[in-house]
């Protein structure tokens, strides 16, 4: 009886460890896995050009973190969405995005994205739509300034650990 | 005698990181080793590897780890591909550039982009080591660590400076070529692209280099 009890505490312990770190159960649209990461090829287009890259998220309880680079690696952006104040900060921001117009557009499209992504309902919002498909992609468009945002989820990479001695 | 042991795994853990680190060359054995890269760059008509990149974020204490094959010929034109776990062809001939992504293809004039030129101009000449003699892009520093030749480049122009604080370059001593690629950025933020399997001077299927 005893080592029962010690096994259903163990078992407990583990659940409970596990929901402090990764809030993954809150997230209806964006695909985090069980250590609280999500992989996007990620994209946006503009009436005149497309910008494409990889979106890395990373989910606790307090905040979603990010980052966006381009294929090559070169840095978008970083950016914090704060749960509790429903808040998007931009940091490292790269030259030519890192104007004041274009960081309020992008901040505001990304706070759309993560309030829809932790309701069971889409966020009304008279210049922006969310559609999500089975296969996890993805398209945030904002109507006012014909911009869309699209998600594709990347494949998880089994074999990253082994690749090159850290 | 516990802390004693952990005195002397202590030390010798200190001595073992700093004789990894790297070692400052002279003067005269700088130009001496950029002269020995340029003389083997000078012989380079064709590069063809594979390729590994590991992207490093510092704020998400992640990384994202990239495969690929990069095909070079001179005077300028590049095949640099990613297979996995994203598909996306970077071509340049000469003054163009034509993307290929989830079967839509984007042709660009690098002359239109400042951000594609510095792109293009990083990936042109890190490949073959000629960013060395670029001094007026660059403040160029050699190591030596094991068996690399390191340069380090630190950019002086404004648009490379808001990229990169740091280009780091790995040489193979024994055969002058470039081995891999770091790229440091001011946030904390690094790129490592490894080079692997390198062929110099085979032959190549010029179609690679097609814009079509």
């Amino acid at each position: 009886m005893k080592s029962y009890l010690i096994w259903i505490s163990y078992l407990l312990f583990i659940a409970m460890s596990g929901s402090a770190q990764v809030a993954d159960g809150s997230h209806k649209i964006l695909l985090f896995n069980s250590e609280g990461s999500a992989r996007y090829s990620f994209s946006i287009q503009t009436k005149k050009a497309e910008l494409t890259g990889i979106y890395i998220l990373r989910s606790t309880n307090e905040q979603v973190s990010g980052s966006v680079f381009n294929e090559f690696g070169i840095k978008a952006f970083d950016m914090i969405f704060l749960r509790e104040k429903a808040k998007v900060k931009l940091m490292n921001v790269i030259g030519f995005l890192n104007k004041w117009y274009i960081r309020n557009v992008v901040k505001k499209d990304m706070r759309f994205l993560f309030i829809t992504d932790f309701q069971n309902k889409i966020y009304k919002d008279p210049y922006r739509s969310i559609e999500y498909n089975a296969d996890g992609t993805i398209v945030l468009k904002n109507l006012k300034y014909g911009l869309i945002y699209t998600f594709i989820p990347l494949k998880e990479q089994q074999d990253d650990k082994h690749e090159i001695a850290e | 005698m516990k802390k004693l042991t952990v005195f002397i795994s202590l030390t010798l853990l200190s001595i073992a990181s700093f004789s990894q680190s790297l070692k400052p060359v002279s003067p005269a054995q700088q130009r001496a080793m950029i002269t020995k890269i340029m003389n083997v760059e000078s012989t380079i008509k064709t590069i063809q590897c594979n390729f590994v990149q590991i992207k490093r974020l510092s704020m998400l204490n992640d990384k994202m780890v990239s495969h690929g094959r990069m095909i070079y010929q001179k005077p300028s034109s590049l095949h640099w591909e990613y297979q996995s776990p994203y598909s996306y062809i970077f071509i340049i001939n000469g003054a163009k550039v034509l993307i290929k992504q989830g079967g839509k293809k984007n042709s660009i004039d690098i002359k239109s982009s400042r951000m594609f030129q510095e792109i293009t101009r990083i990936m042109m000449n890190s490949v073959t080591g000629k960013d060395l003699m670029s001094s007026s892009e660059f403040n160029v520093k050699m190591y030596t660590q094991y068996n690399d030749w390191i340069a380090d480049l630190v950019p002086k122009r404004h648009q490379m400076k808001s990229m990169f604080s740091t280009i780091r370059i790995y040489f193979d001593s024994n055969k002058s070529i470039v081995s891999k690629i770091e790229m440091f950025e001011k946030g904390g933020d690094k790129t490592e692209i490894e080079l692997r399997n390198v062929q110099i001077n085979t032959h190549i299927n010029e179609k690679l280099f097609n814009l079509d």
